[in-house]
């Protein structure tokens, strides 16, 4: 009877914890749309009302805010699709030389931090302080400059720009998974390549593409990066920046009851949005084959074009990382914002690293950093592989619930995440001083990636024979004695790609550490934030400078691990 | 030994409710060697699982020696390690991270049989030395042959010293050579042992080769158990007898104490009960053919149509009357297409279904 009690108790320490997290995720969102009924600082007395969905339909600002956000949203889905497409094509479907060098420039990109380049291009394309700019105003003798990065279509511009090799890797896992069946059907009857793309392969790909220009504009929705870093200081607001703005006012309280209202408003967005995808999704997948050997459609031969095609990718690579890179560059060595120039070379010098490397908050910083990237992927891996264990492999009751409460905080934004454990921190700080401290963002990042990491962890399990298990558990092996020494083991490859993937995010992460970083709970990314907002452009980019040197050799591991184990193709 | 009392399982799927067992009843006594025949989808797998304890049967009940190990009506349910089974996958389920050695040392490890590790040790090389592995037991299990790893899957079952080995399709992952040297070897192995086997397939020559004993399955239904002979020559019905082996069927009406068919008419002895409409068949090497009438009963001309040569045996296509037989031999006549011959059925090999 003991070892059936053991076989038990494994079961339910995995549903608690399981269980723990839906609550938890349930629990956050719960208190959004509690938020949203309530007036007044959390804690303090207050009737439910819908007074704050009235102020919001009644506020003009609203509507504007709306307007900006439609308008950015659509920039972004403009520049990143067309070049997804293109890129997924190239790699995909042509003879396009070096094919693992492109996916490599293109992946890099993901993982560095948005807001960084976000701040490279401040330097390139400012009216003011722009370097490109003033290059154009100087050559053409121009009195105002040419190109304005601080619009709507600039924000707009730069997002799509970081999310295209997010849009390449959605569609080339399509076109990749496409029935080549479909396409070799059209060539074998003598319809030609270019006319099979138009006619045969476009239709199939529809689906695929819509569901991906869905998922681009819920990230649109819920981008905080460059709209905070570029488009804030210059009042342009979108959702998230308006909603940060509501919580961190220049002057008066933090409105956190109509931040509720319009947290809610933006939930229910979210997850409608979530029902026209599923269904592109579910149309895509069924001009999809499941094979095991790599059956591939032939190939388009580029010819002459090769060469336009690496100019494309190339490029791309050069204008979306390395141009912003060496602007913050260039901004870091200098001691104030000027032209390159012979006389500003001369007074380039790395004096400003080693002034503001010491400072004691920035260590601080670096200290909270590194423990939200050690603690939060083992949280995650820990707490997901319980998710997916009972989510692939048991018959509890309510799985199926789990599996769909664990993707929430894919589609809805992680701000709305921050902001509901911010309240929830203050409304307990009596009682529990957790409002603040380092432990908020911990837990709060942990439920956001709970989602990535059932994601992976999922069809790593599913990969793993059922019998595997059975043949343990006819040997009256406990369950959690199985999991640790059977499946553990086998999808390790699993384990460990969204352990360091987490860790990247972490160290990356600004838009949940703005809303929730005190003094006391500084990590890099705020660190970089305060300094750029607070004026200290110089010393922002030489922090941004080094935590991109920092992270390197991290990417560069990601990277190759990553491909190794076939698992480019990351559902971010 | 096993006793299975009146077992329903149904699934619900998104389309709909499949009945994947529909009421079986099977005895199988101590030592026997019993195989579960069926098509793809009749339950046999559902059924095993049910019998391991991976299932919960909706209805009836399973006993092993007299011990209800689950009974829907007594609410009782005996999880698979206190069944005292071994149990071989179809896809082997050899952990893959694991020595030869460590498969089969694992459950006994980790399991309800826990044991002091030298006692461990001399149990899980004897084990392999049944399998004749014992000079493998420290290689990684991904660099062995399939047979081999169907062996360590073989010596992990039977290392924890079952009362009952449950076997799912353990040898269609391998080739076919292969497959019978295994198949002789499982089968010497469990009577070495003296334990219950039940084993799965849907391979008619594999079922007989190793059953004493066998169930026909389809639909969820056991529809005929017995000895291998016994079901091939005197099959109750006539799925089960065309499962087993090729038919040639003749559909006819009852007269005069024979059947009358499209070859003419013939004399068998009816069933009970028979009457009216029936098919009357006979296995294509039950038939007898030869140049010249003999003058025996349920003789009939026939033309040779074509021959068909497969080394061990030579298959003939006949017409008689209209209707289609197939011939089967091992000494090869070496009749020519073409030629006239007589066709013998003997009465004795016909069998005789209603209809
Ligand atoms: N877990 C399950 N969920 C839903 N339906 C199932 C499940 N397992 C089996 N079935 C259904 O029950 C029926 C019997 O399945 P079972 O696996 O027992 O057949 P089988 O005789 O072993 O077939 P095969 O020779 O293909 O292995 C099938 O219709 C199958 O689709
Ligand atoms: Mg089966």
């Amino acid at each position: 009877m003991k070892a059936a009690a053991a076989h038990f108790d494994g079961k339910l320490i995995l549903a608690g914890v399981a269980g723990a997290a839906a609550l938890a995720i349930l629990g956050l969102l719960g208190t959004i749309v509690w938020m949203s009924l309530r007036t007044g600082v959390p804690g303090q007395a207050s009737g439910y009302t819908f007074t704050n969905y009235f102020t919001l339909i009644g506020d003009p600002y609203m509507y504007r805010v709306m307007w900006t956000t439609l308008r950015f949203a659509a920039v972004t889905i403009g520049i990143a699709i067309p070049l997804g497409l293109v890129f997924a094509w190239l790699i995909e479907r042509t003879d396009l030389p070096h094919k693992a060098l492109a996916m490599s420039l293109l992946g890099i990109g993901i993982l560095f931090p948005t807001f960084l380049k976000a701040m490279g291009w401040v330097f390139l394309l400012h009216p003011r302080i722009g370097v490109i700019n003033i290059i154009f105003m100087q050559m053409l003798g121009l009195t105002a400059a040419p190109l304005n990065i601080a619009t709507v279509a600039g924000i707009g511009f730069v997002e799509g720009l970081t999310l295209a090799p997010l849009a390449y890797v959605m569609i080339s896992a399509a076109l990749r998974g496409m029935n080549p069946a479909l396409v070799e059907a059209s060539s074998i009857h003598g319809v030609g390549k270019w006319r099979t793309l138009l006619r045969v392969e476009m239709p199939l790909i529809w689906p695929a593409l819509l569901s991906t220009v869905i998922w681009m504009f819920t990230i649109a929705l819920a981008a905080f990066d460059v709209p905070g870093v570029i488009g804030m200081a210059n009042n342009i607001f979108t959702f998230s920046t308006a909603l940060y703005f509501m919580i961190n006012p220049n002057e008066g309280l933090p409105r956190y009851g109509l931040s509720g209202a319009y947290g809610s408003i933006m939930i229910c967005v979210s997850l409608l949005l979530m029902l026209p995808y599923f269904a592109a999704l579910r149309q895509s997948h069924r001009y999809q084959i499941i094979s095991g050997k790599s059956y591939r459609a032939s190939v388009i031969e580029l010819g002459r074009w090769r060469a336009a095609g690496w100019v494309l990718i190339g490029g791309y690579f050069f204008v979306a990382f390395v141009l912003p890179l060496l602007a913050i560059f260039w901004v870091s060595l200098l001691p104030y914002v000027q032209m390159p120039s012979r006389r500003a070379l001369a007074a380039a010098s790395f004096e400003r690293y080693g002034a503001t490397l010491f400072d004691s908050a920035l260590l601080g910083a670096g200290w909270n950093t590194l423990l939200l990237m050690v603690l939060v992927p083992t949280i995650v891996v820990v707490v997901s592989t319980a998710i997916s264990w009972i989510v692939t492999r048991s018959r509890l009751r309510g799985r199926v619930a789990l599996d769909a409460i664990a993707f929430l905080p894919h589609p809805v934004p992680h701000l709305l995440f921050a902001l509901s454990i911010a309240y929830f921190a203050l409304l307990i700080s009596d009682v529990v001083p957790l409002y603040g401290s380092i432990y908020v963002l911990i837990a709060v990042y942990a439920v956001c990636w709970i989602s990535f990491g059932t994601r992976v962890l999922n069809s790593s399990m599913i990969q793993v024979h059922r019998e595997l298990e059975e043949a343990a558990e006819v040997g009256g092996v406990p369950t959690l004695r199985i999991l640790l020494k059977v499946i553990v083991p086998l999808i390790r490859p699993g384990l460990v790609y969204a352990w360091i993937w987490t860790s990247l995010s972490a160290y990356r992460e600004l838009t949940m550490a703005v809303f929730l970083a005190s003094p006391r709970s500084q990590v890099l990314s705020t660190y970089v934030w305060g300094q750029w907002h607070g004026g200290g452009l110089g010393d922002a980019a030489a922090v941004a400078i080094v935590m991109m040197a920092v992270m390197s050799p991290l990417v560069a591991t990601f990277w190759i691990y990553a491909r190794r184990q076939q698992q480019v193709a990351s559902p971010v | 030994m096993i006793e299975i009392r009146a077992l329903s399982k149904r699934f619900t799927t998104s389309d709909g409710a499949v009945r994947a067992l529909d009421g079986v009843d099977l005895a199988i006594a101590d030592k026997e060697f019993f195989v579960l025949l069926g098509l793809s989808g009749s339950g046999k797998t559902t059924l095993l699982r049910c019998a391991a304890g991976l299932e919960k049967p909706d209805a009836g009940e399973i006993l092993f020696n007299g011990r209800t190990m689950s009974s829907a009506a007594a609410g009782v349910f005996v999880p698979p390690e206190r069944r005292a089974i071994g149990m071989v996958f179809q896809s082997y389920a050899v952990w893959p991270h694991m020595t030869v050695f460590d498969n089969v040392a694992f459950p006994l490890e980790n399991g309800v049989q826990r044991m002091p590790r030298a006692r461990l040790r001399e149990r899980v090389m004897s084990a392999l030395a049944l399998v004749q592995l014992a000079d493998h037991a420290e290689r990684p299990v991904p660099f062995l042959s399939g047979g081999q790893q169907q062996r360590v899957a073989l010596a992990r079952a039977i290392a924890v010293e079952p009362e009952v080995l449950l076997m799912d399709e353990p040898l269609s992952n391998l080739d076919a050579r292969l497959r019978e040297e295994v198949r002789d070897e499982i089968r010497g192995l469990s009577k070495k042992l003296g334990i219950t086997v039940l084993y799965v397939t849907h391979d008619q020559v594999e079922a007989m080769a190793l059953a004493d004993r066998m169930a026909v399955m389809s639909g969820g239904k056991v529809l005929e158990t017995g000895a291998p002979e016994k079901l091939y020559h005197f099959s109750q019905s006539r799925p089960v007898a065309e499962f087993l082996g090729a038919m040639n069927v003749f559909h006819g009406a009852v007269e005069n104490g024979g059947v009358k068919t499209a070859v003419g008419l013939l004399s068998c002895a009816l069933p009970e009960g028979m009457r009216n409409e029936v098919t009357v068949a006979i296995r294509p090497e039950e038939i007898l053919v030869s140049n010249s009438a003999s003058g025996g009963a349920n003789e009939f001309p026939a033309a040779l149509e074509s021959r068909l040569f497969l080394g061990d045996v030579t298959v003939y296509h006949l017409t008689a009357g209209g209707a289609k037989i197939t011939y089967k031999t091992a000494a090869d006549p070496g009749f020519e297409p073409g030629g006239r011959v007589y066709v013998s059925l003997p009465a004795g090999k016909l069998k005789v279904f209603a209809r």
